[in-house]
Parts: structure tokens; C-alpha cells; sequence
């Protein structure tokens, strides 16, 4: 309702209402049907984030729901502080009060934003997708030191995990960081051997095929050893291995069947990496995602995009 | 000498609100006769009265002195109170008016008959027409300041100010007078 | 006087008054407003920030920094950057 009230607009509180919180600034000024939408801006980004999580992942979708969206949040933000200042330069001392200005309405909104967008920021992060950096070499050369990666936590209740998933696991052990990432080479109820630098499951060794150096180039000076193509299942990716140089961990023979509900991890740098060798099989519960993203490549651009789908 | 309304507005913003008195006392006859002359009668004239003062002391904040006079902006609430009251009960039925002329026992009779006609016809204008003609003839406002409390340019209440007068002397001429009444 | 009836009317009209308690309604009425509207406080705020560029800039910046806060979180968040 429009009130008879008239009350002056001043523009610097306009653009600190709205600097505080998107759309707060146009209620001020009286344009409520402008505020709301503005003021639930920020909405997008967790609702498309969440969507982006149920579709098959790819390098469009991820620009389109969640870089994207961050973006726009942005630009309305900044869009709406200066639309707020300009509209209260424009009104100035001829603003008919509504009954929604009120300071109590104002710290209201702005209070509930602030905790809304912090909170659905979290619920993301603990719910649909975690960012994660890698910190070591023991995943190259799928993920180089630096890489920055998305793990997929919203996943389907009756999911398991598959031979050559990339995923995030808690830590078992005490010790180090609180969570890695890993490749799931074995599953439940699978024989796995590993002698040296072969990796037998259910008796059968998983072949590896050659990849010429010059498909390589991308890793520069990061790996050192012999990198190939290892096919596990179906699935493909690339393995290093003769890394002998300072801090490689290599462990001798291994011979175990997986018990339910558990897999078995291998970092894809087979010399340097701390994995179920050294802690033994993770249980299912431990699972923290998929990797899904490699959404900021520490060496070169070109590696942007879904995680391990750059093969040579 | 007098205290200055910009004065006032500073010390009653820093807490002395029993300054507010002096603000009121003021200024409370011309927001009066404005709103009767909107309104067209005593009792609203003075609710409305009552209404603009408590907007203006709980809005003080937002009065700008480099911007419009006092007197400028409590007319601005008046006239906005007066306009939303008018909305909500139009069509007016001249029998609701109150006469100032009652008030005016010692008038001649024929003087009292033409004082009321003039009041019939003042309210039976259109609302933009009364508020500029009242706030310039009784008010005795300038055309730029009416401007202002109307939200218009001043050639609009200029001409909104003939217009009404127009109307309302027409009823002074003997032969007007037989075809309208 | 006589001579000119619509003056008359004017001069009529500007010398009504309303009845002499409406002073005392209006700041009986005040004064009941200043018991029960604790939020006024931030309006008289305004003026006196107002006078100060400094003071304006400020308030503007602390702004920018709480309304941010959630783009920093979501940096932060993005691995952008780290503790």
C-alpha cells in the first residue's frame, strides 16, 4: 500500500542497503516487484548447481549451471548497487513511504540473505558438490599438484562404484590429510593380485598400452617414469609408474579378495601414491564423491573439462 | 526573534520532541484551512490535520531543508492525507459539507447564501484544481512553491488556478447563477 | 466588503481555525509515538553520517564487506584460494 508518508531518498543508503544485500537497496526505494527478483538472486546458483549434478556431466553443462549462474549472482549484485543509487539520485526528496520501509524490514532481509546465501553455499559444498586441490603428485598424470577438482556428492541411494571411478575417500588412517583421492581398481568380491608393477583382478592382468611422448606434453615436467594407457574393464586412463625418484613408497607383492561393501583404491601414480596398499580396502560409507571436474588445471587450460576424459 | 523552522526540526531530531509544540502551534491553522478546503469538512479537515503532523514528526528525518521549506513539505503530507481520503469515499454528497458560513452569524443573509454556494462549488472541483486554487488564494502561497506541493510544473497551476476561478466567480454573475442553482 | 462577495468568502475562508485542543491532541499523540517506535533511531542516524564524506564511505565499504562475505565464502569454497 502506498502510504501518504513522504520521505526523502538518499542514495548512499540506497547503495549500502543494497551493497548488503541485492534488491534490499530497490525496497528502499520503493520498487518492490525490481527488489525481489534481485533479492532472490542468489537462489540460482545452488538450484543450478544441483541440477548440473543430476545430468551427465560435460564442459557445456558446467559453464552453463554453475559458472554461469555464479556469474550472473555477480553482476546482479553489482548491477543492483548502482540501479539502487541511481534510482534514489532520480527520486530524491519525492518518495512516497510504503508500509515495507521500515529499518526492521531492511536488517530483516538482509539478516535472512546472509544467512540463506551462506547456508545454501555450505549445502552445496556438503550435499552436491566439494572442491577439492591437489595437493601431491600421487594422482598423476590424471590430476597434477595444484589441479583443482569437483567431487560429485549427490549421488543415487543403491550407487556403487565401478573399476576406474575416480573418487574422494576419507583418510583411514590417522595420519595426513582428511580426505584423497583415489582410482577404484577393484570391487567387492573381485581377486586382486599385484605383483610389482602388474595388476592381476580375478586372475586377469589389466593390460597396458603405450602412449607416445608427444600425446604427452601436456604433463611437461611432471611426471617422471614410464606413463600407459590402462584398461581396466572398459574403462581407460593413464597410469605412471617407474617413478623411482625421491619419496616413492613402492610396496611389494599383494594378494586379497575385496569384501563386501569395500574397494580397493590405487593412486594412478602406482610408485609415489598412499593408497589401499598401504591402509587396506575403504568401505563404501567412506566414499566422499565422484570426481567429476577438473575445472582449473594447474599447468594448461586445455585440461579443463570432465576429469579423465582428455585421453591421448 | 522567532525561531526558525530548520532550527526546530535539528533539536526535535536530537531528542527535545516537546519542540515539536512550537512546529505544531505554527503551523497547524494553514495545514487546517488547506485540508478543509480539500476535504470539506471540519472533523476530517482536522483528522487529517492530526495525521500530517504525526507522519511529519515520525518522518522528520527524511525532511531535507536544502531541498523545500517546512511549511512546503507538511502541506506535501497534507495534501497526499487529503487525496487518499478523497479516493476512498468519492462521489461526494454536497449535503456532507460543512458551511464556514454557520460560523458567521453577523453576515448578511444574501452575503451567507452566496458564501455557501461558493463552497459548494469549491468542493464540487476537480481535487487538483481545489488544492492549487486553496493553496494559492487562501494560502496565499507562491506559484512556485504550490508547484512543488503539487508535483507540477507551474504553468499547470497557473492554469488550474484560472480554471477554479473561472468556476467559482461565474457564480457572482446573476445569469450563471439562475442556470447552475 | 459587500461590494465584492467572492473576497469576502476568501478572507472568510482564511480566517477559520481549528478547535483550540487539536495542539494538544496532536502532541498527546507524539508523545504516546515516542513511547512505542523504538525504530526511529536509524533515520536520525542518517543526518549525522550524512555530513561526513569519510563517515558515508565508510558505511559504504562496511556494506561491500558483509554483502561480499558470501562471494569471498564461495571463493573460498572454490578452492580459489586457501587459508
Amino acid at each position: 500500500m502506498v502510504s501518504d508518508t513522504i520521505s526523502r531518498r538518499v542514495p548512499w543508503v540506497a547503495l549500502a542497503l543494497s551493497l548488503l544485500s541485492a534488491g534490499v537497496g530497490h525496497l528502499y526505494c520503493g520498487r518492490i516487484a525490481k527488489g525481489l527478483p534481485l533479492y532472490f538472486a542468489w537462489l540460482l546458483v545452488p538450484i543450478c548447481i544441483t541440477i548440473a549434478a543430476m545430468l551427465p556431466p560435460s564442459p557445456a553443462l558446467f559453464m552453463l549451471l554453475v559458472l554461469l549462474p555464479i556469474a550472473i549472482v555477480f553482476f546482479v549484485y553489482l548491477y543492483a548497487a548502482i540501479d539502487a543509487w541511481r534510482l534514489a539520485s532520480r527520486i530524491g526528496p519525492d518518495h512516497s513511504l510504503r508500509d515495507y520501509n521500515r529499518a526492521a524490514i531492511y536488517t530483516l532481509l538482509i539478516v535472512v540473505q546472509m544467512i540463506y546465501a551462506f547456508g545454501l553455499i555450505a549445502g552445496v559444498r556438503a550435499w552436491v558438490y566439494e572442491a577439492f586441490r591437489i595437493p601431491s603428485s600421487s594422482m598423476s598424470p590424471t590430476f597434477l599438484p595444484g589441479d583443482r577438482i569437483l567431487a560429485r556428492k549427490l549421488m543415487p541411494h543403491d550407487h556403487i562404484p565401478k573399476r576406474g571411478d575416480l573418487i574422494v575417500y576419507n583418510n583411514p588412517s590417522p595420519n595426513g590429510a582428511t580426505k584423497f583421492v583415489g582410482r577404484v581398481v577393484a570391487i567387492a568380491g573381485d581377486h586382486l593380485e599385484i605383483h610389482g608393477e602388474r595388476v592381476l583382478i580375478n586372475g586377469k592382468e589389466l593390460e597396458r598400452d603405450p602412449v607416445p611422448d608427444e600425446a604427452l606434453t601436456f604433463l611437461g615436467d611432471k611426471t617422471q617414469g614410464r606413463v600407459a594407457m590402462e584398461v581396466n574393464s572398459g574403462r581407460r586412463y593413464l597410469v605412471a609408474y617407474g617413478d623411482t625418484s625421491d619419496g616413492a613408497r613402492s610396496l611389494g607383492d599383494f594378494d586379497a579378495t575385496i569384501p563386501s561393501h569395500q574397494v580397493f583404491i590405487l593412486g594412478d601414480n602406482r610408485e609415489r601414491a598412499k593408497d589401499s596398499r598401504h591402509f587396506g580396502t575403504i568401505q563404501l560409507a567412506d566414499i566422499v564423491g565422484d570426481v567429476e571436474y577438473l575445472y582449473w588445471p594447474s599447468h594448461t587450460w586445455s585440461r579443463f573439462g570432465v576429469a579423465n576424459d582428455q585421453l591421448p | 526573534m522567532e525561531i526558525e523552522d530548520r532550527e526546530l526540526v535539528s533539536r526535535v531530531l536530537a531528542g527535545a520532541s516537546s519542540d515539536f509544540r512550537v512546529i505544531v502551534e505554527r503551523h497547524q491553522q494553514s495545514v487546517f484551512r488547506f485540508a478543509l478546503g480539500l476535504v470539506g469538512n471540519r472533523e476530517e479537515a482536522e483528522d487529517v490535520t492530526q495525521e500530517a503532523f504525526l507522519a511529519a514528526f515520525t518522518n522528520l528525518a527524511g525532511y531535507d531543508s536544502s531541498r523545500a521549506q517546512f511549511s512546503t513539505w507538511l502541506f506535501t503530507i497534507a495534501r497526499n492525507r487529503c487525496f487518499n481520503l478523497l479516493k476512498r469515499r468519492r462521489p461526494i454528497a454536497s449535503h456532507e459539507l460543512d458551511s464556514i458560513a454557520d460560523d458567521s452569524p453577523t453576515d448578511p443573509i444574501v452575503s451567507q447564501e452566496l458564501s455557501q454556494q461558493l463552497d459548494r462549488a469549491l468542493a464540487a472541483l476537480p481535487v487538483e484544481q481545489r488544492s492549487a486554487f486553496v493553496l494559492a488564494e487562501i494560502e496565499q502561497l507562491p506559484y512556485a512553491e504550490i508547484a512543488q506541493i503539487d508535483r507540477t510544473s507551474i504553468g499547470t497551476v497557473k492554469s488550474r488556478i484560472h480554471r477554479a476561478k473561472q468556476r467559482l466567480q461565474s457564480l457572482l454573475k446573476p445569469s450563471m447563477r439562475e442556470s447552475k442553482w | 466588503m459587500v461590494d465584492n462577495p467572492f473576497d469576502e468568502w476568501l478572507a472568510k475562508r482564511r480566517n477559520v481555525s481549528p478547535s483550540e485542543t487539536l495542539v494538544d491532541q496532536i502532541m498527546s499523540r507524539v508523545e504516546n509515538l515516542e513511547h512505542q517506535r523504538p525504530d526511529t533511531w536509524p533515520l536520525r542516524l542518517i543526518p549525522r553520517i550524512e555530513q561526513s564524506p569519510a563517515a558515508r564511505w565508510a558505511v559504504c565499504g562496511g556494506a561491500l564487506v558483509i554483502g561480499g562475505s558470501p562471494f569471498l565464502f564461495l571463493a573460498y569454497v572454490a578452492q580459489l584460494f586457501t587459508f
